[in-house]
């Protein structure tokens, strides 16, 4: 699987999990930034195991919708996902929850967003500049 | 290529910079390598922004056990786990110790000896009660609803010195005021000459031998001082402090090496589970800034088995700690400035099948399984936390992994219905660990201990461990203080 596909699987179930992203290609921009940066620091392992849970996410779109994920509309696709946080296999869940955690971090960490939960960002720099 | 020391210490942090700094003290001519797995990072290169500090964390924060069940955070960089704990500070409870003491032969923890190395210990660390007056609102709300429950609390010790309060401990301090060892003990030690190799993973390691991989130091990082690749190093000595997670592994990975046999390896993991609860209180507060933590309560501990201390944590891991998605979570996460929040963290029992082992290709693997006293300790404790959530006055209270999202005030009658075992999914939400012990326990018999009272590895002549690891049982509190004193005493009695 490309570094392409990868990621548009991610934006995919990411519009999902905070739908703020969904058609806000300046806020996917950040997000993938983000994204990239976190992943770019993980095992490579759990790198292999996210990439194996995208394609999973995939070919399971294919089984239950007779159609890939991306096919699927917005509201189609938030059915789909919320139905993969039951699904039976604890791996799917804990996978996806995972996947969720670092979607949630990626998003939070994008400045633009601090302003929209009240979060002024830290003040490190002041007090770098009044040491 | 090969170097020669007395001893070599594998870990930077609270068991490997204290054993160092012990070690100097005795002899200050001692040549002593240290090697740490993270980069050499300072408090330079802190910036207290949640994306970029994720990367002083293994695996970005989140070491996931086999069943994924539970997240573990340990540091990796230069202090280790010290870089970026909160600096709570907590002596070993009586009970804990007289429990080893009777069941595992550590004798040596007499009062005398532990009230005399932690008045020593605490006395270099600064460790204090902050004032009151430095509270936060969400420290002020914790107590406001634990009095209005008659919950009594305590007032958590710090070590911190001149703290700016910029809020997130955990994502480094930029200003250098939390006295980990990246502050305290590594600049004592260095300017005694004790070498520090970072970005260093250590293979394995052989009576008198240390076997590593040097990788690239990331950018911004002090660059290495061994090339990349593999080295092997060799001392009289060698101390393994790499951790719960880590120093189990190496010893797992050296078995074959050291012909050890002992079925304890890496087993009577505990993990201190926790859970961070967030509650929306009815208008805004001061809560991301100031001091994260200045309250706990243990009235539950000795009868349920759990604390709850303050805490609050930056929006990312915010959002991930509140449970679903999708546009009622970004609803609740436009309240983050309005949010409380409660760590709960629950006393788990040291279990043989809880272990360390060996992945295909050698890396840790934690198995945990959550069991039956530690769910039933974690209900009542969310149970208790959202009742204080609510009598400190706010209006919605997000248990993590809840199907009851989120619970209101008019829930709080009849908390017993709505959070219970069923209604929590740990896939869904798993819990987090910050405090990883054992594995390696220490104790007076080998048939259940893997060092004897000296940090000695059974079956080994120069192979010692000085972290958590040696931990025979949870000690119940955050743990550095406890683990200070066990690498302060394998330091002091090691023999050269």
């Amino acid at each position: 699987m490309s570094e392409a596909i990868f990621k548009t699987r991610v934006l995919l179930f990411a519009g999902v999990i905070v739908p703020e992203l969904e058609n806000n290609q300046d806020l996917q921009r950040a997000f993938i930034q983000n994204f990239s940066k976190l992943i770019k620091g993980i095992q490579p392992e759990s790198h292999d195991k996210l990439r194996l849970l995208t394609r999973a996410v995939h070919y399971l779109s294919l089984f239950y919708n007779q159609r890939s994920l991306s096919s699927l509309s917005y509201g189609q696709r938030t059915i789909f996902i919320e139905k993969l946080f039951r699904f039976r296999s604890s791996k799917i869940v804990g996978g996806i929850t995972a996947l969720r955690s670092l979607v949630f971090i990626a998003y939070y960490g994008i400045p633009e967003v601090w302003k929209e939960i009240d979060y002024e960002g830290p003040i490190v720099s002041k007090l770098k500049t009044n040491a | 290529m090969h170097r020669e020391y007395d001893v070599i210490i594998v870990g930077s942090g609270v068991g490997g910079g204290t054993a160092a700094d012990y070690l100097t003290r005795k002899n200050p001519e001692i040549k002593i390598a240290i090697i740490e797995s993270g980069p050499f990072y300072t408090k330079k290169n802190f910036n207290q922004v949640e994306i970029d500090m994720t990367a002083l964390y293994f695996n970005r924060g989140a070491i996931l056990s086999k069943n994924l069940e539970i997240g573990i955070a340990a540091g990796n960089t230069l202090g280790g786990s010290s870089s970026v704990y909160t600096g709570v500070s907590f002596r070993p409870p009586e009970t804990v110790l007289d429990n080893w003491r009777n069941e595992f032969h550590l004798d040596f923890l007499s009062d005398q000896y532990v009230n005399s190395s932690l008045d020593e210990i605490e006395k270099e660390l600064s460790v204090h009660e902050l004032p009151e007056s430095w509270d936060n609102d969400n420290n002020k709300l914790f107590k406001k609803g634990a009095e209005a429950l008659d919950i009594p609390v305590k007032r958590l010790k710090i070590n911190t010195k001149d703290c700016q309060q910029q809020g997130f401990c955990n994502l480094g301090c930029t200003t250098g005021a939390k006295q980990g060892i990246l502050e305290v003990q590594l600049p004592k030690v260095m300017a005694h000459g004790v070498d520090v190799i970072c970005n260093a993973y250590v293979e394995s390691v052989e009576e008198h031998w240390v076997h590593i991989i040097v990788s690239k130091a990331p950018e911004g990082s002090r660059p290495n001082r061994l090339a990349e690749g593999e080295h092997q190093l060799h001392a009289e000595k060698i101390i393994l402090a790499a951790g719960a997670l880590n120093t189990p592994a190496i010893l797992l990975r050296s078995a074959h090496r050291l012909k050890l046999r002992n079925q304890n390896i890496g087993r009577y993991l505990t993990l201190h589970p926790a859970f961070n609860v967030n509650g929306i209180y009815k208008e805004k507060v001061n809560n991301y800034r100031g001091f994260p933590k200045t309250y706990y309560t243990d009235y539950f501990s000795d009868t349920e088995g759990f604390y709850l201390e303050t805490s609050f944590y930056f929006p990312g891991v915010t959002a991930k700690n509140i449970p679903g998605f999708g546009k009622s979570h970004s609803e609740i996460m436009k309240d983050y400035h309005k949010m409380m929040s409660i760590l709960v963290l629950v006393h788990d029992k040291a279990r043989h099948h809880n272990r360390i082992s060996l992945d295909n290709n050698r890396g840790s693997v934690v198995n945990y399984t959550i069991d039956r006293q530690t769910k039933s300790a974690l209900i009542t404790a969310l149970r208790e936390a959202s009742r204080l959530f609510f009598a400190a006055g706010c209006t919605k209270v997000l248990i993590p992994g809840s199907n009851k999202f989120p619970l209101l005030p008019t829930h709080s009658a009849k908390l017993e219905k709505h959070i219970t075992r069923k209604n929590l999914n740990f896939a869904r939400n798993p819990l987090s660990s910050a405090h990883p012990q054992g594995g390696a326990r220490m104790g007076g018999d080998r048939i259940y201990s893997v060092c004897d009272q000296y940090g000695a590895v059974y079956g080994t002549n120069s192979i010692y461990v000085a972290d958590a690891s040696l931990f025979p049982t949870s000690a119940k509190v955050n743990p550095y203080e406890t683990v200070m004193l066990l690498s302060k005493w394998v330091a002091e009695n090691l023999s050269l």
